[in-house]
């Protein structure tokens, strides 16, 4: 069970981290059209996402106090334990969209082929041409999907699982948090575009970003993560050895 | 305690509440046996995701049943990843060496890839629009 404090500690800061954002984002609303530090503060409250202030507070605490990371993990199995229902529970907005979804399959698949090659290929090129061994680069590949599956994947393709499992976690965080930003780039981009970008990118972190704009973003990003999980399973074993050591 | 009672929320039945928690771990364990019989390499959850959304279009579970734990646990997604991600700290000797591809990979891939797949989306959904020929590019 280990030590109850990491698990308390963990839900407080998590907790305060949630409350900072809800208050920094009431800035948006601040009365008045003139530029003030509360309207600012609320326009960058995206960047406060509670997990990622959660993770570098407890971070610095743990590193602060010397405290090992296995410690922590051992306090906190409980949170990580409900992940797993947590990605089950999806299947709640999957099917309450259901009827939208299974019409625009074709174009969705389309969509999630092409972004989940280009979550393979954007993830192992930069290591490519850097030179890192093969190790590093497929640890990196499946970096776009859920935890479980791309620790499967790396090791079955002779990746770091524990080093897959940091990468993804930290694609999810900076997907979640920059997602809405970069998106912007490409006008308004709302629905299906947003959510798929947001599950095919930064699975479940992007997902349930997704879920808190709309149950509607969320059933596409929930889509969006299970199609690029299950492609992605195919397309690293299947096409990247091949690609980047070709048979002589 | 004579408290006056204030209205409770209609929504949230305890009992409801445990017995779709039981589901719910009861399609984790579906999914992983799904996952082992036919030896794929997608996680027992991610299965259980489907066969959830199946049972409940097919109408075999009522969704009253699994609505409010899912709601739960879907309301605070983002916490349970919290560990995973304080995890980073125990990895750092991994990094040095490639930090900079690995850091490029997270930042500029994952930009790129939320850009590409939301991009190829609406490129899809106004040329699926034979009506709509102004707004392309």
């Amino acid at each position: 069970m280990g030590n109850l404090i990491f698990l308390t500690g963990t839900l407080l800061v998590y907790a305060l981290a949630q409350a900072v954002q809800s208050a920094l984002g009431k800035g948006l609303y601040a009365p008045g059209g003139k530029v003030s530090l509360r309207k600012f503060l609320g326009t960058i409250s995206v960047l406060f996402h509670p997990v990622l202030v959660s993770v570098l507070v407890i971070m610095l605490i743990l590193s602060l106090t010397h405290t090992p990371y296995e410690e922590y993990a051992k306090g906190t199995e409980g949170i990580t334990f409900l992940l797993a229902p947590s990605v089950v529970a999806l299947g709640v907005p999957l099917y309450r969209e259901w009827k939208r979804l299974k019409a625009e399959m074709g174009r969705i698949l389309v969509t999630v082929t092409f972004g989940s090659l280009v979550g393979i290929f954007s993830s192992v090129l930069p290591a490519l041409f850097w030179g890192s061994p093969s190790e590093v680069i497929f640890s990196l590949a499946p970096r776009s999907v859920t935890t479980p599956i791309a620790m499967n994947i790396a090791l079955a393709t002779g990746g770091i699982p524990s080093l897959t499992a940091s990468v993804v976690v930290a694609t999810g965080i900076f997907g979640a948090v920059a997602g809405p930003v970069v998106l912007a780039i490409l006008g308004k981009v709302e629905g299906s575009a947003f959510g798929l970008a947001m599950g095919v990118a930064s699975h479940g972190i992007g997902t349930a970003r997704a879920l808190e704009i709309g149950m509607g973003e969320g059933a596409y990003a929930a889509l969006g993560l299970c199609l690029n999980g299950v492609l992605t399973s195919i397309l690293v074993p299947g096409i990247l050895p091949l690609c980047l050591f070709p048979p002589r | 305690m004579n408290q006056p009672k204030v209205n409770q929320p209609q929504s949230i039945d305890s009992s409801r509440l445990l017995g779709g928690f039981g589901v719910i771990f009861l399609f984790i364990l579906l999914g992983q046996g799904v996952s082992r019989f036919f030896r794929l390499p997608v996680s027992g959850s991610v299965i259980g995701m489907v066969l959830l959304a199946l049972a409940l279009g097919s109408g075999i579970l009522p969704l009253t049943l699994v609505e409010d734990a899912s709601k739960l646990l879907l309301q605070h997604l983002s916490l349970f990843f919290v560990p995973a991600g304080v995890g980073l700290l125990a990895y750092g000797a991994l990094l040095k060496g490639n930090w900079i591809p690995i850091a490029l990979a997270i930042v500029g891939g994952t930009m790129v890839t939320q850009l590409a797949t939301a991009g190829i989306h609406l490129f899809l959904l106004r040329n699926g629009r034979l009506t709509d020929h102004t707004e392309e590019g």
